[in-house]
């Protein structure tokens, strides 16, 4: 069934990794999932509740035991040859991703890509450039050897790699962790405004849901390889309880405002949304009193 | 393709071979090790592949486990067999130009497929029913002796398990990144030979860095765990044999014996 509205659609998909041996695991158990194109999706929950397995699918790296995935209405492992300009079409960054830089410099490692692609040296120059502007690295940096980078540049510049295929759906694993909070920081900001830029979609996996509180425009909570909760961010946090998801501060303190009977919204998680509350509750406090 | 293979894996459970002394199965396969060297007949072969089926169904493997750690090696092993059957001298028994393939040619092939086969399948046994614990505690029991000559059996026993245990690591990461290249349009799973083994050199620069880190690491977490070289270790539990284990053993040196003294006749 071809359908317009989604870039990428899942129906219905399962994976078991090691099938039929002791040690199988259902990994996916019947995941169903739509993404619209420009949009931006932040994929949450616990370790090993199948975040990196369904991103995995995304792309046609793994192939689902059961049910179908579609890119632009179009069934990806129909025709098995296809599926390298799948991916193409659909980057992927892994958790860690800095481990994989192996080229002698960073333009080498940032031209891989590119090159796999068949594009001309002076496409991939041009590519490489924009790459690097677009995570916020310097362009004197080409030359570097990636291992003499610090930790957040080394993920810049492998982020940088993907990005310079100019793919239409950007999906991300983890990719703030292990970095410190500015690092984090900039990286979600760089990759929604690369996001912007580009009009592409954008799948985070994330437990960092401090940072991506102005990012998202929907959330979808994994548990035990299903879906167990999606839709707007201040929706789910207002309704998971506190063991479910780790809440931002903000989130935390509102809650606790709300608990102790003071009317603020549960799901507030922006700086800006809590101030306008508190200066809203103030505001009428005063009217009261005048 | 990588995550599939099982040599090297335990498989937790509690057979009768599971709890068998790990020292008494190391020297179980050994034994066998030596008894498909010295097999010969049709004979030998089949006491070798009983004694097989045997340890197997005393440690509640599945066959098709043994059967999908080999897959990996079956190209290599049709080929050893393969080129062994024409490469015999023999009086030529059918000819297909200027190859000719001897009677004694095909019962060699044969013999080689059948020893490969059944020494993957034996040494999986053997480490599909014992935890790497075990393995390094029986190993350095046995490798006692090194004393005498100055080296340390429990380092050499740890030397051993920790290479033993790299292997599924080593094969985790480069899962991981053979998946990166592969996402930024690495020939891995397509594409024709030149281009496949041109992506798999691209494999070994990244692969040999984690190794080193995580070598680096694993010493680092040794010495701060007080790992001194050379030092006398205790083992928490100790290791005593009981019935299983010496009717295991008669068991074994029977089957080694007669496959010694059958004549090589076929
Ligand atoms: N390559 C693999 N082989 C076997 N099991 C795996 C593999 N990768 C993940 N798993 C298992 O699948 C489950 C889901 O893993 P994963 O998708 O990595 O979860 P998450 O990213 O949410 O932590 C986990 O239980 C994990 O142990
Ligand atoms: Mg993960």
């Amino acid at each position: 069934m071809p359908d317009t509205e989604s870039i990428l659609r899942l129906n219905d998909v399962y994976h078991t990794y090691s099938y039929g041996t002791p040690w199988a695991k259902a990994a996916l158990d019947g995941v169903s999932f739509q993404l619209r194109p420009e949009e931006t999706v932040i994929v949450t929950g616990s370790n090993g509740s199948g975040k990196s397995t369904l991103l995995q699918h995304m792309n046609g790296l793994l192939k689902p035991e059961r049910g179908q995935i579609y890119f632009k209405g179009q069934d990806i492992w129909q025709d098995k040859k296809n599926i390298r300009q799948v991916r193409f079409q659909i980057g992927i960054a892994f958790q860690f991703p800095e481990y994989q830089l192996f080229h002698k410099t960073v333009a080498e490692d940032i031209a891989f890509g590119p090159k796999n692609m068949g594009l001309t040296a002076s496409q991939i120059n041009e590519r490489t450039e924009e790459a690097l502007f677009f995570v916020g690295l310097e362009q004197k940096i080409k030359d570097y050897s990636p291992q003499r980078l610090s930790t957040g540049e080394k993920r810049r510049v492998s982020l940088a790699g993907i990005i310079a295929m100019q793919p239409k759906i950007l999906l991300l694993d983890e990719p703030t962790v292990g970095l410190d909070p500015q690092g984090g920081q900039l990286i979600m900001e760089r990759m929604r405004a690369y996001q912007q830029a580009r009009g592409i979609a954008l799948v985070i996996v994330t437990h960092d849901l401090e940072n991506v509180g102005a990012v998202t425009d929907r959330v979808i909570m994994m548990k035990e390889g299903k879906i167990h909760r999606e839709g707007q961010l201040s929706k789910i946090l207002a309704g998971a309880p506190d063991d479910e998801l780790p809440k931002p501060v903000i989130t935390q303190l509102f809650q606790e405002l709300s608990a102790r009977g003071v009317p603020v919204n549960r799901g507030t998680m922006l700086v800006n949304e809590a101030a306008a509350q508190i200066l809203d509750l103030y505001n009428k406090r005063k009217e009261k009193r005048a | 393709m990588l995550q599939d293979i099982t040599m090297g894996l335990y498989i937790p459970g509690d057979s009768i071979a599971h709890r068998l002394d790990p020292r008494v199965k190391i020297i179980l396969a050994v034994c066998y090790v030596i008894a498909l060297i010295c097999a010969s007949d049709i004979l030998s072969y089949g006491l070798a592949a009983l004694t097989l089926a045997g340890a197997v169904t005393a440690a509640k493997i599945k066959p098709s486990m043994l059967l999908r750690g080999m897959r990996g090696f079956i190209v290599m092993i049709a080929f050893t067999a393969v080129l062994c059957a024409f490469m015999t001298p023999g009086a030529s028994w059918v000819q297909w130009g200027w190859l000719s393939l001897s009677k004694e040619g095909i019962y060699k092939g044969a013999q080689v497929l059948l020893s490969f086969i059944l020494f993957i399948a034996g040494t999986s046994w053997l480490t599909f029913t014992t935890s790497p614990l075990q393995l390094m505690e029986g190993m350095s029991k046995l490798l006692y002796p090194l004393r005498y000559i100055k080296v340390s059996p429990q380092e050499v026993a740890l030397i051993m398990s920790i290479s033993m245990r790299f292997v599924p690591i080593m094969a985790e990461e480069s899962y991981r990144i053979l998946n990166a290249q592969k996402a930024r349009g690495a020939y891995i799973d397509s594409g024709n030979i030149t281009q496949r083994v041109q992506a798999m050199v691209s494999l070994l620069a990244p692969l040999f860095i984690r190794a080193w880190q995580r070598s680096e690491t694993l010493s680092t977490a040794m010495l701060c765990r007080c790992y001194q070289s050379g030092a006398e270790r205790t083992g928490l539990r100790k290791m005593f044999m009981k019935r299983a284990d010496y009717t295991a053993l008669a068991l074994m040196s029977a089957v080694l014996l007669i496959i010694i003294a059958l004549p090589d006749y076929y």
